[in-house]
């Protein structure tokens, strides 16, 4: 211990400028950051907003710099250094750097987290799985920046090092995007979008082992091999997660038989209703505006879901189609991500189609345009039911949802009215649970008494947040999201024939909360489907 | 007693190139060893296999009783290492850079290292960068003597110094000699010649010999060969026919014939001499400075070297 500790402190000794820029800078944001959240009027200028945005780059460079010089003290890489021929038990030199990191990153960090929760109203001592679950997330950056510090000499090869997995990182995205994958285009390469905790553990074991390899034996060239794999080995598990391993294994099948399930009907089924239908959806390419058309074809399919019990709500997380003609070979294609939600009762007046879209290579487009085929098409979705509500009034300022959010009301003032342009909100941690906040827009200027329920009204209503089980999202500072927007001819207009519609104070806000119920695979096939439909 | 350090048959290849091949030779506790070869005949390389920097890759050595290959930590707590290029903390003064070695070791000798900074002239306040090259080697002398260690190791200690600096730091060494044991490597063979108790001399990497000083200038001799009437100037081709392989550096000169006798032993090699030149007017034996020695071994593996390259060249002319 008195080792660790003697390095520790010359360390401190040694670092004591960077330390305070590090912390300084911690200050600064856990300051500046409440200060910059948008409150008030809505054309008022927050001048906070840009000294937040310049700390949020300044916090990240002020770790890695202090992270290096700090790894860099005692170098890893090269046979000239003075300390390699002393007495330094590598255990307990990893251990004196292992304390510097907690001691001036970790902790600091940690109090910036728990003093900007306590500015938004939250307890910090209710939120301790999170702030702890954060620390781990954060080690993402921490990890490899030690791992990267061990086997470099200097803060500038480290810099160089950086960049250049950047530029990596860039090149591999470009050139992965829109690739043909197999049967799937675009590949997630986010440790968030896919891998999650896998990805987590197998960051920051990588990291581990590169940093334990290089102050146990010093083995630079195996520890940068090590570590220049992580990326590849990122990439591999997000690509498993991410495949029909990851769908089939959370998604269970469903029974034909199970009425609970909602009941997926695509366009060409539904018979007389057609005549009737309303399709939401895409135009044109929709997702994939940016496709060479020469090489892929857009493929659209309409449906709606019947059975939708009241209050659930059944989102389509991802879909598999394949497409089989009479004679020749299925195209089968891998999972696509479906991204639509189905929460309206079965009613007859209100047949609202969605629309899914895929690409299929244009050659296959080709074979298969002129022949009758057989679409199959199978649906992993997840139900959810209403949990929890919360119903108040709209007021101008700021407000607090009990253990939801802390929000801010952005008012608007116009010809001397007031009304409300949207709320914006802050999460502790995380973005909530999967909610929806409705309310009813008010035909007309917001003198004229509040939206009421039915009153004939618009209403507007925002989905925020998912069924992610983690206490806390990869980030610094709170998660930031819009519950409400007034867009629908919000804006002043000068025609007079056009009656604006209003968020207006005093309407009824109604945010409900759901849970996860279940999540399942189900499917439909369309006989005698033809892509030229 | 065993060996402070012993090394068997100790290879280092960077590539496909050797550094050090084959190296085997042990320095007995006590002793001050010197290690001289030219530029890039392997000293660095072999000093930094001692100290467990680079990883042989081939052979072992012992240091202080224990596999170098396993020196790390403890290990080092009796081992003061000095390097000419040794990268120090810069950023800290004289007096801090004393104050954090001195936990490290417990034999620290707090009295021994005052007296070493007043000798040496320190100053205890100056950051290191601040200092000129000699001062921070005196700096990583005190700091690598302290604490008495039972081996010294120096790797080119006195490269590019002033004469005024190289005494001081040697004086400082003698005093702990006979307590410790040094292993140096150095150029400057005039300096060695007056401390050093064993030496080994490598000539691209590979150990020419490894052996006591007194034992080294007995068995050299400069021999001088005077004859009524002069010989063939072949006769100092390093090959020449009759000429025995521990007679180097043969240079001819009109009657005269001058070599290096690197087997001198008494009596027996004077009759060997003598029953070679049977009408030799003169033979003269003179002992030879270490300095002497290591340029004639110097000169004569140069010339087996482009002797071995010239055949080889022939070789493979030859149809």
């Amino acid at each position: 211990m008195k080792q660790i500790l003697h390095i520790f402190s010359k360390d401190v000794r040694r670092l004591w400028i960077e330390t305070l820029l590090s912390l300084a800078a911690a200050a600064l944001f856990a300051w500046v950051t409440p200060k910059s959240w948008q409150s008030g009027p809505i054309l008022l200028q927050n001048p906070y907003q840009e000294i937040a945005g310049l700390v949020y780059l300044l916090l990240p460079l002020s770790w890695g710099l202090l992270i290096a010089r700090l790894i860099h003290g005692e170098v890893m890489v090269g046979d000239r250094q003075f300390w390699i021929t002393r007495p330094y038990e590598w255990p307990k030199l990893l251990a004196a750097k292992a304390l510097f990191v907690a001691v001036f990153i970790y902790l600091p960090f940690l109090s910036m987290e728990a003093a900007i929760l306590l500015e938004a109203g939250f307890n910090p001592l209710s939120y301790i799985p999170g702030l702890l679950y954060r620390l781990l997330l954060i080690s993402l950056v921490f990890f490899p920046l030690i791992g990267l510090a061990s086997v470099t000499s200097n803060l500038v090869r480290m810099a160089l090092t950086i960049l250049s997995i950047f530029a990596a990182y860039i090149i591999a995205l470009s050139t992965l995007a829109f690739r043909h994958n197999g049967n799937s285009i675009g590949v997630s390469f986010s440790p968030a979008a896919a891998g999650g905790n896998v990805t987590v553990a197998v960051v920051l074991l990588v990291c581990s082992a590169v940093i334990v390899l290089q102050y146990a034996r010093r083995r630079v060239l195996v520890a940068r091999l090590l570590l220049g794999s992580a990326p590849i080995l990122v990439f591999l598990t997000s690509w498993v997660c991410n495949t029909s391993l990851s769908v089939d294994r959370n998604y269970s099948p469903a029974a034909q038989t199970d009425a609970s399930v909602i009941r997926m009907i695509p366009f060409e089924q539904d018979g007389e209703r057609r005549a009737a239908a309303h399709i939401w959806g895409s135009s044109g390419n929709g997702n994939f505006s940016n496709i060479d058309s020469k090489k892929w074809a857009v493929i659209k399919i309409s449906l709606r879901a019947s059975g939708v019990a009241a209050g659930d709500r059944w989102q389509l997380d991802a879909f598999r189609p394949a497409l089989t003609p009479a004679n020749g070979a299925a195209l089968k294609l891998n999972w696509q991500p479906g991204q639509q939600v189905f929460d309206t009762p079965d009613d007859s007046n209100a047949l609202s189609y969605k629309t899914l879209d895929f690409v299929i290579p244009r050659a296959d487009f080709e074979r298969l345009k002129s022949s009758q085929l057989t679409l199959r098409l199978d649906f992993a979705l997840t139900q959810a039911r209403s949990a929890r509500s919360w119903q108040f009034p709209l007021t101008k300022g700021d407000f607090m949802i009990p253990d939801l959010a802390s929000c801010s009301a952005i008012d608007n003032r116009e010809q001397g009215v007031l009304h409300i342009s949207g709320v914006f909100c802050r999460f502790p941690l995380r973005m909530p649970p999967l909610t929806t906040v409705t309310a009813l827009q008010t035909r007309g200027p917001c003198e004229l008494a509040p939206a009421q329920p039915g009153d004939p009204s618009l209403p507007t209503s925002i989905s925020i947040g998912d069924f992610g089980t983690a206490p806390a999202s990869f980030g610094i500072s709170m998660e930031q999201g819009q519950l409400l927007n007034n867009t629908i001819f919000g804006s002043s207009t000068s025609d007079p024939k056009i009656v604006p519609i209003r968020l207006c104070p005093g309407t009824p806000v109604v945010v409900t909360q759901y849970r996860k119920v279940r999540a399942v695979q189900t499917g439909v096939t369309i006989e005698n489907f033809r892509l030229g439909d | 007693m065993n060996p402070a350090i012993r090394t068997e048959n100790l290879g280092k290849h960077f590539g496909r190139t050797a550094a050090l091949d084959g190296v085997s030779l042990a320095v007995p506790e006590g002793a001050i060893y010197a290690l001289v070869g030219r530029n890039g005949a392997g000293k660095t390389t072999l000093i930094k296999l001692l100290m467990n920097i680079l990883r042989p890759s081939a052979g072992s050595a012992r240091v202080l009783d224990a596999d170098a290959t396993r020196l790390a930590g403890k290990g080092f707590r009796g081992i003061g290492y000095v390097s000419e290029n040794q990268e120090l903390p810069n950023w800290m003064t004289v007096g801090a850079l004393l104050d954090f070695c001195r936990p490290f070791y417990p034999h620290w000798d707090r009295e021994f290292a005052e007296r070493l900074v007043e000798q040496f002239d320190l100053p205890l306040k100056r950051q290191l960068r601040q200092l000129s090259r000699g001062m921070r080697m005196k700096a990583a002398f005190v700091s690598a003597l302290a604490y008495r260690p039972r081996l010294i190791v120096l790797d080119e200690p006195f490269s590019g110094l002033d004469p005024l600096v190289r005494d001081e730091l040697i004086d400082s060494l003698l005093e702990l000699a006979g307590e410790s044991t040094i292993f140096l490597s150095s150029h400057d063979l005039a300096e060695i010649e007056s401390l050093a108790s064993h030496v080994g001399y490598l000539e691209e990497g590979h150990l020419l010999f490894s052996e006591e000083m007194s034992t080294l200038s007995a068995r050299f001799r400069d021999v001088t060969v005077t004859l009524p009437e002069a010989v063939s100037a072949r006769a100092d081709s390093p090959a020449a026919p009759g000429i025995p392989s521990v007679w180097i550096d043969v240079q001819v000169s009109g009657p005269v014939i001058r070599f290096v006798h690197t087997q001198f032993e008494g009596e027996a090699a004077e009759r060997q001499v003598a029953e070679a030149f049977p009408a030799a007017l003169s033979i003269v034996y003179d002992p030879m400075p270490l300095r002497a020695i290591f340029l004639a071994v110097a000169k004569s593996q140069r010339n087996l070297s482009r002797l071995a390259q010239a055949n080889a060249s022939a070789r493979t002319v030859k149809p």
